[in-house]
C-alpha cells in the first residue's frame, strides 16, 4: 500500500456527537414519543376544530331561518295594516259594530240558561231571533225531570215566557232525550 | 478582558475539568482555567455548579463564545468495522450489533457518529476487510454524557459547536503543534533553497535539522541506524541524504499523543489526526520512573504496531499530555527510550501548559474538517 498523505492536510473527519449518523435507541424512542404526542394532538384539534365549525355553521342556518321571529314580524305588520285600513272606516260602519257588541251581550243570558244545566242536562245549540226570542235545543237522561228544567228557565229573570217547548226519543244516537225550547224573553236594557 | 478575533472555548471534560480560550488566528491562550466541581452527567446539582463555575470564567471574557467539549473517554467508544453494502437502516442494525457486543446493553443508550475510513490512511494490521466490504470508523458516545455536556455549555452560556470524544482533540492537537513546530523553531522566513514555508504546509517533509523524524522502511523492517545517522551528520548531508529518501519513499506522519493522569494514560494513534488507535495503560501512581518504562515500551510497540500496516516509510513523533509536574520529565525520557521526536505539548508552539492540550484541540475543532 503507498501511504502518500498530502502534505498540510488535516485528514481528521468530523466527529460531532451533537450531529450523530445514528441516536441512542432510548433516544429515538423519547423522540418518536414526542412526535406520537403531536400527532395525535394535531389530529384532535382537527377534529375539534372540523366539529366546532360545523356547530357554528348549523347555528348560523338556524338562526336564519327561525321561523317565529319572522312569522311574529309578518303578523305585526298585518295588524298594522289592519289599524291602517280601521282608522279609515266609516262612523255608520262602527255604528253597526256597535251593535255586533250587544248581541255579543245575548251571550250572557245563554250563560244564565246555561247555569241550570246539572247532572244528565245539557245545552247544545242555540238561536236568538230579533224579538228576543230563544230557542234552545239539549239532551236529558231523564225525562221526569224535563218538568223542573222547563221551571227553572220560567223563573230566570229575563224569560217572559215559554212558548214552546219539546222532547224526542233520540235513543238511536245517546240513550237521552232531545229537547227543543223556545222562550221569550224581555229586551235587553242598554238597548 | 479583550479577547482576539476567532476566540474560542475548549472543554476538557476528563475530570478535572479543563477550559480554554484558545484563538485561532494568533496562536494564542487567552486564558485557561481548572474547575473545582467534577464533571458527573448522573448529577444535576453538580452540573450546575460546574456550569456556574465556567459561566464565571466565560464572563471575566466578556464575550459570547463559540465551544466544544471533549467528553472522558470511559464514556465513549472508538472501533473500526468492515460492513458490506447494506441500506441505512440494515447499517445501523450492523453498527448496533457491533456496539453490543463491545458493550453489552449500550447500544440502547449511545449515539453513534460513523465515518468511511479515509482514503490514504493505512489500515490498522489487526483489521481485516474482506472483499466487497468498506471498513468503517465508528465512535459511540453514552447519551447521558453528551447531553450533560450540551446542557453545560448552555448553561454557561457558551454558543455550542459541538461534543465530541477526547481521541479527536489529543490527536488534533498533536499534529496541529507538529504543524506549528519547524517554522516555530526555526527562522520564521521561508527557505527558499527548500521550498519550504512559513506555514509548515509542507512539514511532512523532514527537512530542518530540528525536526527530525523518526523514519523507517520497508515492510515492518527497522533501520535504526538511518535516524541517527542523519542526525548526527551536518546540515547539509543531511538534507541531502533525506531528499534522497523522499525521493525514494513518500512518509506519512504517525502522530502519538500520550494523555497520562495519574494512575493511566491513554494513548491515541493517529495518521495526521485522523484516529487511528487507542489503547489505554493503567500506571503505576508511586512509581514514575517505571510509569516511564511502561510507556516508552508501549509507544515503541505501537510504532512497531503501526509500521508493520504499511509498506511506506512512517515518521512517528509523540507528543505528551498531562499535569505538568508529572510528565515535565516524559517527553526527553521518552525520546532516549524510542528514538521518536518528542514534544511535551506547549512551549514554545504555544504558551500553554501540557495539560491543556486537549483541551485547545478541542478549540482547534473547526481547523478539523476533513478538506474534500
Amino acid at each position: 500500500m503507498s501511504m502518500i498523505m498530502p502534505s498540510g492536510q488535516n485528514l481528521q473527519p468530523q466527529m460531532n456527537f451533537l450531529r450523530p449518523d445514528f441516536r441512542a435507541g432510548e433516544e429515538e424512542r423519547k423522540r418518536s414519543a414526542s412526535v406520537m404526542r403531536l400527532v395525535f394532538l394535531g389530529i384532535a384539534l382537527a377534529v375539534w376544530a372540523t366539529v366546532g365549525l360545523k356547530v357554528w355553521d348549523i347555528s348560523l342556518v338556524v338562526a336564519e331561518r327561525r321561523p317565529d321571529e319572522i312569522e311574529q314580524a309578518r303578523l305585526s305588520q298585518e295588524i298594522a295594516d289592519l289599524q291602517a285600513i280601521l282608522s279609515k272606516v266609516p262612523s255608520s260602519v262602527l255604528d253597526a259594530r256597535e251593535d255586533l257588541y250587544t248581541q255579543v251581550r245575548w251571550s250572557q243570558r245563554l250563560a244564565a240558561i246555561k247555569d241550570l244545566a246539572s247532572a244528565g242536562l245539557a245545552f247544545g245549540d242555540y238561536r236568538v231571533e230579533q224579538d228576543g226570542t230563544i230557542q234552545l235545543s239539549g239532551l236529558v237522561s231523564n225525562p221526569s225531570t224535563y218538568a223542573d228544567i222547563l221551571d227553572a228557565i220560567s223563573e230566570i229573570d229575563f224569560v217572559t215566557r215559554v212558548t214552546s217547548a219539546s222532547l224526542y226519543d233520540q235513543e238511536q244516537v245517546w240513550r237521552g232525550y232531545y229537547l227543543q225550547i223556545a222562550i221569550s224573553t224581555v229586551p235587553q236594557e242598554e238597548k | 478582558m479583550a479577547v482576539p478575533k476567532g476566540t474560542s472555548i475548549g472543554i476538557d471534560l476528563s475530570n478535572p475539568v479543563r477550559v480554554v480560550a484558545f484563538s485561532k488566528a494568533s496562536s494564542q491562550v487567552v486564558s485557561t482555567f481548572t474547575a473545582k466541581t467534577p464533571f458527573d452527567p448522573g448529577s444535576k446539582p453538580k452540573l450546575k455548579e460546574l456550569a456556574s463555575e465556567i459561566k464565571a470564567f466565560c464572563k471575566s471574557l466578556r464575550a459570547r463564545l463559540p465551544g466544544t467539549a471533549g467528553l472522558p473517554m470511559s464514556a465513549c467508544l472508538l472501533f473500526t468495522v468492515a460492513v458490506p453494502k447494506l441500506r441505512k437502516k440494515e447499517f445501523q442494525k450492523a453498527i448496533q450489533f457491533e456496539i453490543e457486543r463491545l458493550v453489552p446493553g449500550g447500544s440502547d443508550s449511545m449515539r453513534v457518529v460513523v465515518r468511511e475510513w479515509p482514503k490514504g490512511i493505512p489500515l490498522p494490521p489487526s483489521v481485516k476487510v474482506p472483499e466487497g466490504t468498506t471498513l468503517h470508523l465508528v465512535v459511540a458516545a453514552n447519551i447521558q454524557a453528551v447531553l450533560a455536556a450540551e446542557y453545560l455549555m448552555k448553561a454557561a452560556g457558551i454558543r455550542v459547536s459541538g461534543v465530541e470524544m477526547p481521541a479527536n482533540p489529543a490527536s488534533r492537537a498533536s499534529w496541529w503543534l507538529w504543524e506549528q513546530l519547524p517554522s516555530a523553531k526555526l527562522d520564521p522566513i521561508p527557505r527558499n533553497d527548500q521550498g519550504k514555508t512559513a506555514s509548515g504546509s509542507d512539514s511532512n517533509t523532514p527537512v530542518s535539522g530540528a525536526y527530525m523524524p523518526w523514519v523507517t522502511h520497508g515492510n515492518g523492517a527497522l533501520s535504526s541506524s538511518e535516524p541517527e545517522d542523519l542526525a548526527l551528520l551536518p546540515l547539509g548531508d543531511a538534507e541531502h541524504s533525506q531528499d534522497d529518501a523522499h525521493d525514494a519513499l513518500p512518509g506519512a506522519n504517525l502522530d502519538i499523543s500520550l494523555v497520562a493522569s495519574a494512575s493511566e494514560a491513554i494513548m491515541y494513534l493517529s495518521y495526521g489526526a485522523c484516529p487511528w488507535l487507542m489503547r489505554e495503560i493503567p500506571l503505576d501512581p508511586d512509581n514514575p520512573f517505571v510509569n516511564g518504562q511502561i510507556l516508552a515500551g508501549e509507544i515503541t510497540r505501537s510504532a512497531r504496531f503501526a509500521r508493520t500496516a504499511s509498506k511506506g516509510r512512517i515518521d512517528g513523533r509523540v507528543t505528551v499530555f498531562g499535569a505538568s509536574d508529572r510528565v515535565s520529565f516524559l517527553a526527553d525520557f521518552l525520546h532516549e527510550q524510542t528514538g521518536l521526536p518528542t514534544q511535551l505539548w506547549g512551549r514554545p508552539v504555544v504558551d500553554s501548559d501540557p495539560e491543556y492540550g486537549v483541551a485547545i484541540g478541542l478549540a482547534l475543532s473547526s481547523e478539523g474538517r476533513a478538506e474534500s
